[in-house]
């Protein structure tokens, strides 16, 4: 019962206290909401120090910054996503997409082949023959999907 | 300290591990498999992903990164019945990350198998030298079984590489001697093939000798023969020159030749040295015949009677200077 003690007798440092905390755990495992809820912490220990109020109004005012914190934080995000300068990295697929060739293997029930970057990759597309010109469109998993060029 | 605030304490502890657990940050190379109530949902890819906790828990986390598998030794027999073993390396990468994990249980043991037995199913259907020598071969019909037999999995296998093909010991002895037998079989016929073409060339320079050499005397004895005929002819405008004398003047013409002759051979047989013996002609007077027949010409060529000779007077006695 010491921590209760503690906070007793230390209102606003108690917050200050428990913002760092929740820093420190953020650095262990980060989330992204550790940290709004340790500045939280720490603005709500500020506020204490300059305008001592109740506790359950401490803890309003800590609520609500935490939300308002994480949800503005979470918009923030929604609309402007982190742009990575290499999209396509681990997407080996989706590298050829745009990409013209030219079929090694016929197009028949669906699928066939194409030599694509020292490799070969299987295609799927309406049935084409030998040495069609061919557009790749997207990808299903191991699998592009092609059409013919005119 | 009433159980109100514990319960308030517990609350924001558990508040606080339920946000923990919303959030998933996803490392760059892996996508993880969402599952909600144990059934899969969506798949999570690398950066921040909210999730509901409670409800939705982390399935599997898929690498998908390509990853090299090794293919370890094996026993293969090739359909010439030579035992080999050949082992080999795999590289694939995982492109559907919801089909590699639950399409497929123990994916990295499933590739590794269908490559072994495709490994034995392609060498087994080829010759030994075919098999030393022709890799490149063997490594594209692996790649199309195997990456067509691995679509369902959303696995893609970018290249399969058999990396060391060891026949057993005794065959590489007697290939070893194989080859040294071709090489040894090269060298003798290009030997032999030199000791003909050198016999041929010497043969050739002896030929064309000979033929020179017989040219040469050839051409000599035609040489020869102008030269004799060219004396014959000589002697014989000589002959007619004299006969054409001899006609147009006397017989008496030969006798100055004649006695030319003898002069000078006795004046050989006299100048000849340590000559002990002295050779007379046995008829010393023709020889004063022929004088006769000088003066005779003379004679003749002087015309009309010709004084008598002057004798010539005997030498004074010797001691009356």
């Amino acid at each position: 019962m010491q921590v209760v003690d503690f906070i007793a007798a230390n209102g606003p440092w108690s917050w200050i206290v428990l913002g760092m905390i929740l820093l420190a755990l953020e650095l262990v495992v980060p989330g992204g909401f550790l940290l709004w809820m340790g500045i939280s912490g720490l603005v709500t220990g500020a506020l204490t120090l300059v305008q001592p109020m109740p506790w359950p109004l401490q803890w309003l005012v800590f609520g609500l910054l935490s939300l308002l914190s994480i949800s503005a934080w979470l918009q923030w995000n929604r609309r402007r996503p982190s742009v990575s300068d290499r999209p396509l990295l681990n997407r080996r697929a989706d590298h050829f997409i745009g990409h013209e060739t030219v079929l090694e293997q016929a197009i028949e029930q669906g699928f066939g082949r194409v030599v694509l970057g020292d490799t070969v990759w299987r295609v799927s597309g309406p049935d084409l023959p030998v040495g069609q010109r061919v557009r790749i469109v997207g990808s299903d998993g191991a699998v592009l999907t092609v059409e013919p060029m005119l | 300290m009433d159980g109100f605030s514990i319960a308030l304490i517990g609350l924001g502890i558990l508040a606080l591990l339920v946000l923990f657990a919303g959030a998933k940050t996803v490392p760059q190379g892996y996508n993880f498999t969402i599952e909600r109530f144990g059934k899969y949902t969506r798949t999570l890819k690398p950066g921040l992903n909210l999730i509901v906790p409670f409800i939705d828990a982390i399935g599997k986390r898929i690498n998908v990164m390509e990853q090299v598998l090794d293919v370890p030794h094996q026993e293969v027999i090739t359909r010439d019945n030579a035992s080999i073993t050949a082992n080999g390396v795999t590289f694939y990468q995982i492109l559907d990350a919801a089909a590699a994990a639950y399409e497929v249980s123990n994916l990295e043991n499933a590739i590794l198998n269908l490559t072994m037995t495709n490994i034995r199913t392609v060498m087994g259907s080829m010759d030994l030298d075919e098999l030393l020598s022709n890799r490149d071969g063997i490594n594209q019909r692996l790649l199309h079984v195997v990456d067509a037999a691995v679509a369902p999995w959303g696995v893609k296998i970018t290249r399969i590489e058999i990396k060391d093909i060891d026949p057993p010991k005794d065959l590489v002895e007697s290939m070893g001697r194989q080859m040294k037998a071709e090489r040894e079989k090269r060298a003798a016929i290009l030997e032999a093939e030199g000791r003909r073409q050198s016999a041929i060339l010497q043969a050739e320079g002896a030929k064309q000798a000979q033929v020179l050499e017989a040219e040469g005397r050839r051409e000599a004895a035609f040489r020869d023969a102008e030269a004799r005929e060219r004396s014959a002819e000589a002697e014989a405008m000589a002959t007619q020159v004299v006969s054409a004398a001899i006609a147009a003047g006397s017989v008496q013409a030969i006798n100055y030749f004649v006695a030319n002759n003898y002069i000078k051979a006795l004046e050989s047989i006299a100048k000849s040295p340590n000559q002990k013996l002295l050779m007379m002609p046995m008829e010393a007077a023709s020889v004063i015949g022929a004088i006769g027949g000088i003066a005779e010409i003379a004679r003749e060529t002087f015309g009309g009677a010709a004084p008598a000779a002057p004798r010539p007077s005997r030498p004074p006695p010797a001691g009356k200077a």
